[in-house]
């Protein structure tokens, strides 16, 4: 038990200094480039996206649609708003649903991103809340339902078709804070069927998931700056 | 019982068969005119086209043949590429004592057109959705129906003939999965649909 609460503080502290060393790279990129990359702030950009959501209950992988949004900041940064919907079925015993609503900034490694035929690849970064519900199909077993906040950290690529349009293609790790829904797959005794069990741990859990999006993107204007 | 199933399978497949033939002969005719006109031009650039027409889809896992009214609404934001949206109302399943009782979906997404400003316009798109799902149970009972997200890739064509309309065809090929406290199923389907559509150009000046 000590051991793995010790492995949980050491986990916390190297994703803040992770997190910590991420944020000082944006701020620092970000006030170089606000006085001679006016031009590239506010552009706003608006897509659709699927998700592949993997490594949840049971080694189960679900399927989501969402939309989402892009307020470009500067030359390499830029922000992505969004909003999930998100279907698992567990091994057909159960399901679980998670819907998704955060944000994201992505750093761009090149120095000349977004361009008509290029491949534009970006560090990603950010913040959601969350909504989880696991259902066991078994009579009895209480459905587990969690409001939590998560962290997400990936790599993805933008690659632009036309000036303004993008197909972009994102793979990040998301880890939720708060209590763990925990579903495992046990053996009834009287009748030997397999069936869906859902515990609820008490105290902090790091429990996440791996998100590959691939989305659809379209730049419709500006919201500051000169067009 | 044995027979009803039977006479609904012929009388499915005969539908399905007049229907394909007369979507073929239109293709030709759409073909053949626009091969006789691709030298002329049409802006895309600022259209909005609108149109509604009946859709097929198969669902090979289920083997469930399904009639949909279908509609969609799109914007040509650039030469290349345009904005869209569908909706799928169902209608009914034409395979006998379908399982399948409600699977309205709503799709957004972005399509290519790769040959901009010709009046014969094919295009391949990407729409992620959301379908309201609904099934009977093994027991014979109806489900609880269920929002499922999906992916849709399509292709198919425009085809510009004048001012004001336009004729379409569309394949789509929609992934997904009906999940809930019955049986999961896969609702992946494969859907066609054919149809005449108008267009105005929403960036026309007016003199």
């Amino acid at each position: 038990m000590k051991v793995k609460v010790y492995k949980v503080r050491k986990f916390i502290k190297l994703g803040l200094t992770f997190f910590f060393i991420s944020f000082l790279l944006f701020t620092s990129t970000l006030s170089a480039q606000t006085k001679k990359d006016t031009s590239y702030g506010g552009m706003f950009s608006f897509g659709m996206r699927n998700t592949i959501s993997a490594f949840t209950d049971a080694q189960s992988i679900g399927m989501g649609a969402g939309g989402e949004f892009r307020i470009r900041l500067a030359k390499q940064i830029n922000t992505e708003w969004f909003a999930d919907y998100i279907a698992t079925d567990i091994q057909g015993l159960g399901y679980r649903h998670d819907a998704h609503i955060g944000w994201s900034v992505l750093f761009y490694f090149s120095n000349n991103p977004m361009q008509k035929g290029k491949v534009t690849p970006y560090f990603l970064a950010g913040h959601c809340f969350d909504y989880t519900e696991v259902v066991s199909e078994w009579p009895g077993v209480q459905t587990g339902v969690r409001w939590s906040s998560a962290v997400q950290c990936g790599f993805g690529i933008h690659y632009n078709i036309t000036k303004f349009f993008d197909i972009s293609l994102l793979s990040q790790y998301m880890v939720h804070l708060g209590t763990d829904i925990n579903s495992s797959i046990a053996t009834d005794p009287a009748t030997g069927y397999n069936y869906m069990n859902i515990t609820r741990q008490s105290g902090f859990s790091l429990e996440g998931h791996l998100l590959t999006t691939l989305s659809v993107n379209y730049q419709l204007g500006k919201l500051w700056g000169k067009k | 019982m044995g027979k009803e199933v039977k006479k609904g399978k012929v009388e499915g497949r005969k539908f399905i068969k007049w229907g394909l033939a007369f979507c073929f002969i239109n293709f030709l005719l759409v073909t053949f005119n626009c091969v006789a006109q691709s030298d002329t031009t049409f802006k895309y650039k600022g259209i909005l086209r609108g149109t509604a027409n009946f859709a097929l889809g198969d669902m090979p896992q289920n083997k469930i043949t399904n009639a949909y009214l279908t509609g969609n609404l799109e914007y040509y934001a650039d030469s290349k590429i345009s904005i869209r949206g569908d909706l799928y109302l169902f209608l009914n399943s034409l395979t006998k004592n379908s399982v399948l009782k409600n699977n309205d979906a709503l799709y957004f997404g972005a399509f290519y057109h790769f040959l901009p400003n010709r009046h014969f316009d094919p295009l391949l798109g990407f729409q992620p959705g959301i379908s309201q799902t609904q099934f009977i149970g093994d027991n014979g009972t109806l489900e609880g129906s269920t929002i499922c997200p999906l992916t849709s890739f399509m292709c198919g064509f425009n085809y510009y003939a004048e001012q004001w309309f336009h004729f379409q065809l569309n394949i789509r090929y929609t992934i997904g999965e009906h999940v809930t406290t019955g049986d999961e199923t896969n609702i992946s389907e494969i859907s066609f649909n054919f149809g005449l559509g108008f267009n105005i150009n929403a960036l026309k000046k007016k003199k």
